[in-house]
């Protein structure tokens, strides 16, 4: 055996080894992109928002948006992305704190990853698989967090200022009306509602998602368009109240607006943190079993009824890519109580 | 921060080179360093027509090291013991016989080579055996898994004489490996779990069980590898020990000086040694000078080093090492000696490559590494200033004031001092006897003056980190009758570690109250406010009410800084060892070796528990005894066949970082005569704060004695590191080889092996008890928790010829299972398990190991002086992925395998392969994803391989014959190409600043967030904004954000002159 060929078999029996691989250089591990323009679908309605400004009465006809942003298993369609709700001559965003550079103009924005424009939903601000939600992923992978306080820009509703705000709620769907949830506090209910002047009209949404990294990224953006009737919001509750009892329980009472086909009532454990939602198909009572709170906690309680069927289009129960989103009427309406607030006996 | 990691010599570099010393000569410059390393020759002589056995027959066995003779006894049988390794003519005369001799016989350590002889009453032509090398693939004589790597072999393999580097050397032997890290390791073991040794004694410093020499090689003549328990006689060496084997003067005498520079960074070389010995080999002595100036190079030129990941790479290496080995023989025929073998080393390594030059100093009053830190120290209420921050931190050492400019790079120091003393005995052919003492110093200092602003993370911190081993041991073998070698020995050691760590901003945190609320009424310290000036703007304005300036009163000439944070490790270890074997002739071509060994340490932990009424542990850490036994046996099939097998149980001390570390009470000294001061409630005085450790989460009760007794537990309970002691690590080693010896000086050896570790040191949380049947976790602690599996298989393919064509081809297939999660950024060094994954016993493949690494080495030479040397070092690719599930704790409580997303992660949401949708994250075990890298991810970690590599270098030589040169020097000019085909060889990982947006596609954020450098001067100057992570899912390495890397080194290509010329 020739010394040379015997370590030339050596060498090939190196290379064998190594699966002929071609490591001499730098290659990144294999990984497939989806095509950005084909995994989404987007649905997007509008309606009004009938807010009450006081406990005693009064309301505020502002705008509510719903959104569906989901691929084909149900899920969001994307990690990031950036609305813009562009509305119908006459819409204008009022010059709220939380609107920043949309004050004055007809669109309720977010700003692209890496901008500083300060707009309504910020660079965090997406459309979810439903509702808007403070949701993009950032560069750390660390879990973005839950849903929006509403309405967006309490600051300029009727009787209020910064040093007197209104009371935001922010809506979790959780239990008892919705499975619980070990990862997150509670579902998005869908609704985004602004205190901006509701306008008849079509308002347009486009959400940008980006497709390659960095300052001159790419981008495909996704469009949907929504009508409305502002002269016709769904009238006030006609009860919507919360009773505690002496033992840490308690009632809940709806009587559904006229024309809303269902609605969600959230008592919110002030001391303790704990939530509770109760989902309403009719005008009825549910009870509130007891020591769900403990005596001498505060409490806040809030009810929002719909004329479309909100509940149903909600995860987790829904993972169509597109939900029935739309009412009867066409149009998306809500109505929304001024929190109730008390203590437990 | 329990211990760092030491620097050493980056994978490629570090090769020098000094003249080309024949073949015969380097073989003859070895010497042994204690038993474990001598051999043995024994035979029977008969006559060669009648076949009886001749008895008085003079065997003499001569080498350039050294000789030995005897005569043989009735039964014609000799024992030559004590051999030190080398290649001998032995000899044989009695009168009425014609005197014989048979050349080339190789003795190996711990082998007995069997040399029979029939003597002829005619005259007979000498004699001869085939010539086999110590480093040849066949040694049919071997009872253990044992490479002997020559310096021919050292050379073949690292390109060109007397290179430097043993890491690389280490790396292309069977059965070790190079991790993912840069640093050797042993049939998957760790590399602190390797037992280095020089010269026999114990080359690890003691606090972190690291190489103590930075992995350098220095007056090196051959280094011998036992992956596995090895024999007997070696000791806490861990998965396998790496002994090397200095050079010592010969007559005629040699030297060497060498002169190298490379392009196109900065290296320059300069090298000599020199070896002599008095005619009569009484009086030897060796020593060689190794100076090297090397800058490292990063990518291509201009690289920006931020950009990579280097910001804080290595930058420059400056060596001083120098080696002594004097032997001094006695006695009317030499057959005993003393010899002193000194090594002095310093090495620097000096980091901070990305920092811009003369923007790389520190001061403590850096108001952008204080802003950092003041926005860390957001009291409710209270707001610090950058400058109010930097009046308070202790100043780092050798800086006077705030502001004084510390102008230097951070720099790892490593120096060592070793020293040995050992006498050699051979009081008759068959008897051998060795006492030595010798005494190590190796204490590194992490000199890191540089606090630079998130994201590097890097804080100002002086770490001394090594200790003292103060030894000595014996050996004794006695050749009992025709089949039996006894041996004895026993080895002890006197370790003190030195550990001293020191961080101005810990400081800072400690009285700051972060980091744990133990004080009186649970309230958090808040002594911060104690140093701040009375009335200060601060303190009125806390809405916690804290009254600050409490010190003024008592320093009216100015409060004192902060007190530095300086952990010490004040307690000692004795380690010693008993062993005996016998290595037993059953037949020429049967051999065993049957032996048992018995380890222990003695932790002295003094007065520790009164001290600090910490509990020093089990008994079995305290004072571990563990017995290991060793067993061999070997044989010779045929002419050119042979097997061996062999078991053998080892252990290894742990590092001391398992230990208690202690806050250093006497920086607190100016503070004894102030009493304790609550400065919530305004009291002081004694009870108004309680000192002592928290054990099991309880407060003390003990009152403070003083505000200096006040801040030491403060730090104490807060940076101190109350960790019980822990047993040594166990390993047991099966190994079964076959070797061939071919035709051409071609052999061959394979070696599957089998090792399991026990009571493997890793940290964990310790679930402490079950509350309604969810566990309750400890804090993290070292425990012996760990577990390994390792199976693999050793090839070794070798051929030496002084002309033609010589090499090595060797291999390393492994397959390590373990219970240590792997991919961890501390796998290989100090493993964390997590609490889910110890529960449910889960077991890995380790993710610091490539299961398949070899090497070819090759060396052409002519006879008319030219020499031609590739060498290739193959990887198949080291496992990167996180996988698709992991061991995770429920919120009920309950552990259970869930799929890897940013939420169960165990090392980060920002390394997770796949993020969970916020608006239906489904459940841990069954997540809804909104976004995934886009790879496919094996279930395990570790499941995907990094993309084979194949480093090549090339070294030319040319030695002109002396009859052309002017003077009669011998002389080489070379040249060697390391990296020949100047590749990047990056690895594969994922990118921990991805902004996900849908499988595969990233967001604009990717590489920004925690991937910034925000601040100038650590920015491009333009744009401070540097972006050291790209924006794809995955990015390549060399780019992460932790140092210098082998990768990094092993990079583009370096061109390197040298010439060498022979004294």
């Amino acid at each position: 055996m020739s010394v040379v060929r015997f370590f030339l078999g050596a060498v090939v029996l190196v290379a064998a080894l190594g699966g002929c691989t071609s490591g001499n250089s730098a290659i990144e591990p294999p990984f497939q992109s989806v095509n950005v323009s084909q995994i989404g679908k987007l649905q997007f309605s509008v309606g009004t928002a009938n807010i009450m400004i006081s406990p005693s009465g009064g309301v505020f006809v502002g705008l509510n948006t719903v959104v569906t942003f989901r691929k084909a298993n149900g899920t969001s369609a994307f990690a990031v992305n950036t609305p813009v709700i562009t509305g119908p001559a006459g819409f204008v965003v009022p010059k709220s704190g939380q609107a920043g550079a949309d004050a004055g103009t007809s669109h309720i924005s977010g700003t692209p990853q890496l901008g500083s424009t300060v707009t309504t939903f910020g660079t965090s601000g997406q459309a979810t698989l439903y509702g808007f939600g403070p949701n993009n992923y950032g560069p750390s992978g660390s879990f973005p967090p839950g849903n929006y306080a509403l309405p967006f820009y309490a600051d300029v509703m009727p009787g209020y200022s910064s040093s007197s705000p209104y009371p935001q709620t922010t809506f979790y769907g959780v239990p008892p009306a919705f499975p619980p949830s070990s990862i997150i506090t509670g579902y998005n209910l869908g609704f985004v509602d602004f205190a901006a002047k509701a306008v008849s009209g079509t308002y347009q949404l486009a959400v940008t998602v980006p497709v390659s990294p960095g300052s001159s990224q790419q981008t495909f953006t996704y469009t949907a368009s929504a009508s409305m009737n502002a002269a016709r919001p769904l009238p006030d509750f006609l009860t919507a109240t919360f009773t505690p009892d002496k033992n840490g329980g308690g009632t809940v009472n709806i009587g559904l607006p006229p024309g809303a086909t269902e609605a969600y009532a959230q008592l919110n454990d002030t001391t303790s943190g704990a939530i509770f939602g109760f989902a309403f198909h009719s005008s009825t009572s549910q009870t509130l079993p007891d020591s769900s709170l403990s005596s001498g906690d505060g409490y806040s309680f809030v009810a929002v009824a719909f004329d479309y069927p909100a509940l149903e289009a909600a995860a987790p129960k829904s993972t169509v890519q597109t939900p029935k989103i739309v009412g009867p009427s066409g149009q998306d309406d809500v109505t929304v109580t001024y929190p109730q607030t008390g203590s437990a006996p | 921060m329990p211990f760092l990691r030491k620097s050493r010599v980056s994978g490629r570099r570090g090769i020098s080179g000094i003249a080309l010393v024949a073949l015969i000569a380097m073989m003859s410059s070895f010497v042994p360093a204690r038993a474990a390393l001598v051999g043995s020759i024994t035979g029977t002589v008969t006559d060669s027509k009648t076949h009886t056995p001749l008895a008085n027959v003079r065997v003499a066995a001569v080498s350039p090291s050294g000789r030995a003779s005897t005569t043989t006894n009735a039964q014609g049988f000799f024992s030559l013991t004590g051999l030190q390794p080398d290649t001998y003519t032995v000899s044989f005369e009695l009168g009425g016989y014609e005197p014989s001799s048979i050349a080339g016989v190789t003795v190996n350590a711990e082998q007995i080579q069997t040399v029979s002889q029939a003597l002829d009453r005619r005259l007979k032509e000498i004699g001869r055996v085939a010539a086999r090398s110590a480093g040849s693939a066949y040694q049919p004589n071997q009872t253990t898994d044992t490479y002997t790597v020559t310096a021919a072999q050292i050379n073949t393999i690292q390109g060109k004489d007397n290179a430097n580097n043993e890491v690389t050397l280490v790396q292309s032997l069977p059965g070790a490996e190079l991790d993912s890290s840069g640093y050797p390791s042993l049939r998957g073991g760790r590399e602190n779990e390797i037992g280095f040794e020089y010269e026999g004694m114990n080359y690890t410093e003691p606090y972190s069980n690291q190489f103590a020499n930075s992995l350098l090689l220095n007056g090196v003549g051959s280094l011998q590898l036992s992956p596995g328990a090895g024999d007997a006689s070696q000791g806490n060496t861990g998965t396998g020990v790496i002994n090397l084997i200095a050079k010592r003067g010969t007559y005629p005498a040699f030297g060497q000086v060498s002169g190298e520079a490379g392009a196109p960074t900065f290296w320059h070389d300069f090298i000599g040694e020199y070896g002599f010995a008095t005619p009569n080999g009484r009086f030897s002595n060796y020593f060689k000078y190794i100076g090297q100036r090397q800058a490292e190079l990063y990518g291509n030129n201009n690289q920006n080093l931020a950009q990579i990941g280097e910001f804080n790479g290595n930058k420059f290496n400056v060596v001083n090492d120098f080696v002594n080995n004097l032997v001094y023989k006695v006695g009317r025929d030499m057959s005993k000696s003393f010899q002193l073998f000194y090594q002095g080393e310093v090495v620097q390594y000096q980091v901070g490559a990305g920092i811009p030059v003369g923007q790389q100093a520190y001061r403590t009053g850096d108001l952008v590494a204080n802003q950092t830190l003041a926005n860390l120290f957001n009291l409710t209420g209270a707001t610090f200033s950058a400058s109010q921050v930097g009046a308070l931190r202790a100043l780092y050492p050798m800086q006077s004031t705030q502001n004084q400019l510390l102008d230097r790079l951070p720099a790892y120091n490593q120096p060592l001092q070793a020293l040995k003393l050992q006498f050699n005995d051979n009081p008759d052919a068959s008897s051998y006897f060795n006492l030595r003492f010798y005494r190590l110093a190796a204490v590194t200092t992490f000199d890191f003056p540089v606090t630079i602003p998130a994201p590097a993370g890097t804080n100002d911190y002086q770490i001394l980190q090594g200790g003292l081993r103060t030894g000595g041991g014996f050996d004794y073998n006695k050749q009992l009758g025709s089949k039996h070698l006894v041996s004895v020995g026993a080895r002890y050691d006197f370790d003190r570690p030195v550990f001293s760590d020191q961080q101005s901003r810990r400081g800072l945190f400690s009285v700051q109250g972060l980091g744990g609320s133990f004080l009186s009424g649970g309230a958090q310290g808040y002594e911060i406010m104690d140093f701040l000036p009375p009335g200060s703007a601060t303190c009125p304005g806390t809405s916690i009410g804290i009254s600050c300036g409490y010190l003024a009163q008592y320093f009216p000439h100015g409060i004192p800084r902060v007190p530095p944070s300086v952990i010490d490790e004040p307690y000692d270890r004795q380690e010693f060892g008993l062993y005996a074997k016998d290595d037993i002739q059953f037949s020429s071509r049967l051999k065993g070796s049957l032996g048992l060994r018995m380890d222990g340490s003695n932790l002295l932990f003094g007065n520790l528990q009164q001290q600090f009424g910490i509990p020093n542990g089990s008994n079995d850490a305290l004072h571990p005894r563990i017995v290991q036994p060793r067993i061999g046996a070997s044989w010779q099939i045929t002419r050119n066949d042979a097997i061996a097998a062999s078991f053998g149980r080892s252990m290894q001390d742990p590092y001391f970082s398992t230990m208690v570390q202690t806050v250093n009470p006497a920086f607190f000294a100016p503070f004894a005569h102030i009493p304790a001061y609550d400065n919530l409630t305004g009291n002081k005085g004694t009870a108004v704060k309680f000192c002592g450790p928290i054990l099991n989460g309880i407060a003390p009760t003990q009152p403070c004695t003083s505000y200096a007794d006040q801040l030491f537990w403060e730090y104490q309970n807060n940076i101190g590191i109350p960790v019980f002691a822990v047993r040594p690590e166990q390993f047991s080693n099966w190994d079964l080889s076959f070797s061939h010896e071919f035709p051409n000086n071609f052999a061959l050896k394979i070696t599957p092996y089998y090792r399991t570790g026990q009571d493997i040191i890793v940290q964990t949380n310790p679930i402490l008890r079950f509350n309604n049947g969810v566990p309750l976790l400890g804090p993290t602690t070292t425990t012996n928790l760990g577990v390994s599996k390792t199976t693999g298989v050793e090839l070794l393919l070798t051929r030496e010829v002084p002309y033609g064509l010589s090499g090595t081809l060797t291999a390393t297939y492994l397959n390590e299972l373990t219970n240590v999660p792997p991919l961890q950024s501390s796998e290989d060094f100090t493993p964390f398990i997590t609490p889910a994954s110890l529960a449910l016993g889960k077991l890995y493949r380790v993710g610091f190991l490539s299961p398949l690494e070899g090497q070819l080495s090759l060396e052409y030479k002519t006879h008319s002086g030219w020499r031609i040397n590739p060498t290739v070092f193959y990887i198949r690719g080291y496992p990167y992925n996180q996988g698709s599930l992991t061991p995770f704790q429920l919120p009920s409580g309950e552990f259970a395998i869930v799929p890897t997303t940013n939420l169960t992660n165990p090392n980060g949401s920002n390394q997770a392969p796949c993020f969970v949708d916020p608006g239906n994250p489904g459940t841990y075990k069954n997540p809804r994803y909104v976004a995934c890298r886009g790879t496919a991810e094996s279930p395990d970690p570790g499941g995907l391989l990094t993309p084979a590599r194949f480093n090549t270098n090339l070294t030319i030589e040319y030695t002109p014959p002396r009859s052309r040169l002017s003077f009669k020097r011998e002389v080489t000019f070379g040249v060697q190409i390391l990296g020949l085909f100047n590749n990047l060889y990056g690895y594969p990982t994922y990118n921990d600043c991805y902004q996900p947006v849908a499988n595969g596609v990233s967001g604009p954020a990717s590489g920004y967030g925690g991937c910034l450098y925000s601040t100038l001067p650590y920015g491009n100057g333009v744009n401070p904004y540097v972006n050291i992570r790209g924006a794809s899912p995955y990015l390549l390495i060399p780019n992460n954000n932790y140092g210098f890397t082998s990768q990094t080194a092993q990079a583009p290509r370096l061109t390197l002159f040298y010439v060498q010329v022979k004294l």
